[in-house]
């Protein structure tokens, strides 16, 4: 289209010029009104691509997998023993955690023992880790002296459950007929 | 009179180089009120979508012990979507992530829409190309001069980890698409 410059000029064909002037035959006005559609379309242009550019929308999600470690032990039976003889009790326990370091179950025995009672704990230990040593570990002593040990080592990644955890007790003579509660603590630590 | 005649016969034959008579001039104009009464065309507005609620927030504390994978869920967003104007297109919303980690699994559905289709869980991951999460997002059953024409949907997040993902944070961008179907 040439520019607008080269449509000015004296008209020829009409011989009617609006004000003096014509655009080579084409009335002022309908010029103005084709500029001013123009014009209007042009407006709208940006505002259609303002509209265009949000057809899409994002947004942020977080997402976090928290550090987990737990052991649970089901309750164990009722231990019944008595003087120069032992006694043992199994039940279950499970393991889970996420952590990529190797961890370990430490058992401990917690509050005041009895006296005259020795205790010993064993632990299945879950795939890929290992039992600290073949035998049971003594946690408790006749004495009363309470020493926490790790029983399983080199737990990795895992979610296991119903692996067997089993309890005995050596009953001196200095212990006293009758019930006595002990409490045993087990907790995953790296 | 006869220079009116002559005159109209003119500027019909003149105003070729414009495309517009004068008489054409008056139906654009016509056309451009009509336009903006109506609203812009179908493909070039109305399109919009945004987010109401959110942001959504996943956190995985626990395992079943036994159970190798946890979930988390949160629907806590809505996407609210123009509908095309009565007689468009159909329209459909598209969904991408980017800055995806590989390590954990995050998943989006489209919960519960009016109008339009659930496609169902769609996994986020990245570089993965653009995935339909809802369509059939039918026009507006009514002229609804000047105002939006909404659609809604609940946007249902599921994050799953492994027990063997190292545990961590992560951040996704998650992108939605209105286009038409």
């Amino acid at each position: 289209m040439p520019p607008l410059r080269s449509f000015l000029g004296p008209c020829r064909l009409s011989g009617v010029c609006l004000r003096g002037v014509c655009l080579r035959g084409v009335h002022l006005r309908a010029v103005s009104s084709c500029v001013v559609v123009l014009l209007g379309l042009a407006l709208l242009a940006p505002l259609g691509a303002a509209q265009a550019q949000r057809v899409e929308d994002t947004h942020t999600v977080t997402a976090e997998v928290a550090p987990v470690s737990a052991v649970s032990v089901t309750a164990l039976p009722p231990l019944v023993t008595g003087p120069e003889s032992g006694g043992a009790v199994t039940g279950t326990y499970s393991v889970v955690t996420n952590r990529p370091a190797a961890q370990s179950i430490v058992v401990s025995v917690e509050g005041t023992p009895p006296e005259g009672v020795a205790l010993y704990v064993d632990l299945e230990p879950p795939t890929g880790a290992q039992k600290a040593r073949e035998a049971s570990l003594q946690v408790l002593t006749p004495d009363g002296t309470a020493t926490p040990r790790a029983v399983v080592t080199g737990i990795g990644q895992v979610s296991a459950t119903d692996l067997t955890v089993s309890v005995r007790t050596e009953v001196g003579v200095a212990a006293a007929p009758g019930d006595a509660a002990v409490r045993l603590s087990f907790e995953l630590v790296e | 009179m006869a220079e009116q005649a002559r005159l109209a016969m003119d500027v019909r034959v003149r105003s070729a180089p414009c495309l517009l008579s004068a008489a054409g001039a008056r139906a654009a104009w016509v056309g451009l009120a009509l336009l903006l009464w109506a609203g812009l065309p179908d493909e070039a507005a109305g399109q919009t979508l945004f987010f109401e609620g959110g942001p959504p927030v996943l956190r995985i504390d626990r395992f079943v012990p036994g159970r190798t994978t946890a979930t988390a869920t949160d629907a806590s967003t809505t996407l609210v979507y123009e509908r095309a104007p009565r007689g468009g297109r159909g329209r459909k919303v598209m969904v991408s992530a980017a800055r995806a980690p590989a390590r954990f699994g995050l998943s989006v559905e489209a919960v519960d829409p009016v109008p339009g289709t659930s496609t169902g869980p769609v996994p986020l991951r990245d570089g993965r190309a653009p995935a339909a999460l809802l369509r059939n997002v039918a026009p507006c059953p009514q002229r609804n001069a000047g105002r939006s024409c909404e659609g809604r949907v609940a946007l249902r997040y599921r994050l799953r980890a492994d027990i063997d993902d190292r545990p961590g944070r992560a951040t996704y961008t998650v992108r939605y698409t209105l286009l038409a179907q």
